[in-house]
């Protein structure tokens, strides 16, 4: 309004009046704590990853490092070791004593009885004989002897015959118990 | 108050909801799978690390009764040492008063895949007398490498005290 000497109520120009009210940047505040939150956050997981990373990486080197502190050579012995050991009392359980058997035999059989073979099986746990007497009466001892003990568990007879000379030849089978008859006992 | 300052705030606010969606969620999950990696490798560094340590106690422990672990060895090789054998059986025969007219050592792996040993057959034919013989199944019976004789046949030869002995046996070694 242009000025004609009076007096002037209204101003020429119009200036905007900025009226703050309470919380009216309350949602643009609320965002950015939000974004800034969520950035940190962020961050922060991302800073914990890389050390975890870090930190798988560290434990393979440390496999990779501990296998090369192993010694297959040692390994391998020990591991032969513990079969032997396992193998050993096994085996050693299940010894042939042959010495014990003939002495076993040794001590049944008839001074009046001559052994002319011997087959001994422990696989099918017989002793088989061909021998020379001089009687009957002395063949029934002998197989009454090898019947008293226990270890011999049956007894055939074959082919019993007086030879030209007098004498009575006898072929036997023993079959024994090879825990009694030839191994030691535990 | 200004709507585009509300618009703004709730641009916002929904850009830190994907942002935590986009960014945060996967960190959280890769960091699970990390963590349960991190967890199985230090088991496994730790297992590794107790059996290394055990193993190295064996060693010394083994080196200690090395003495009685060659003897064991011995009962049972690891190879088939067939010189050692033979060696074995000669020394045997001839201390006992035994003739040694035949050897046959056959080392053929065993067939039988729940073996965890193998068999060697031996097969022997010897000369002497019933004492040499008795001598002979002593010393084989006490022999460090494990000897069993499977099969034993003597005969008379023509009414002297002089035997044949043919001998079945084996020895034993690892797989």
């Amino acid at each position: 309004m242009p000025d004609q000497g009076g007096i002037q109520l209204l101003p020429e120009s119009r200036r905007k009046i900025d009226i703050k009210t309470p919380g009216e940047n309350r949602w643009l505040y609320a965002g950015a704590t939000a974004l800034v939150l969520v950035a940190i956050i962020t961050a922060g997981l991302s800073f914990y990853r890389d050390g975890l990373e870090d930190k798988l990486a560290q434990l393979d080197s440390d496999l990779v490092t501990l296998e090369g502190k192993r010694d297959k050579k040692v390994e391998n012995n020990l591991l032969t070791l513990d079969k032997q050991l396992s193998l050993t009392t096994k085996l050693l359980n299940d010894h042939i004593f042959w010495t014990k058997a003939l002495r076993k035999i040794e001590a049944l059989t008839n001074p009046q009885v001559q052994y002319v073979t011997f087959i001994g099986g422990v696989d099918d746990g017989r002793f088989e004989m061909k021998a020379l007497t001089f009687n009957y009466t002395v063949l029934a001892k002998q197989i009454a002897a090898y019947v008293s003990d226990d270890s011999i568990k049956d007894i055939d007879l074959n082919d019993v015959h007086v030879r030209t000379d007098g004498k009575l030849e006898f072929s036997l089978r023993l079959i024994f118990d090879k825990n009694k008859f030839i191994r030691e006992e535990q | 108050m200004s709507p585009t300052k509300n618009y703004i705030g709730a641009g916002l606010i929904a850009l830190a909801l994907f942002g935590a969606w986009g960014w945060i969620f996967p960190e959280y999950n890769k960091m699970s799978e990390l963590n349960v990696g991190i967890k199985e490798r230090q088991d496994l560094y730790d297992s590794r690390s107790a059996t290394i340590k055990k193993i190295q106690d064996l060693n010394k422990e083994y080196q200690q009764k090395s003495a009685d672990i060659a003897k064991i060895s011995a009962i049972l090789p690891s190879k088939k040492s067939l010189a050692e054998v033979l060696s074995a059986i000669d020394k045997l025969s001839s201390q006992s008063g035994l003739q040694l007219v035949n050897a046959t050592v056959t080392g053929q792996p065993s067939n039988d895949s729940n073996s965890v040993y193998n068999i060697m057959p031996i097969q022997l034919t010897l000369s002497g007398n019933y004492i040499a013989l008795e001598n002979f199944l002593q010393s084989a019976e006490k022999n460090l490498r494990l000897i069993d004789i499977a099969t034993l046949n003597a005969a008379n030869v023509g009414g002297s005290s002089m035997l044949d002995f043919s001998i079945k046996g084996n020895a034993y070694y690892l797989k």
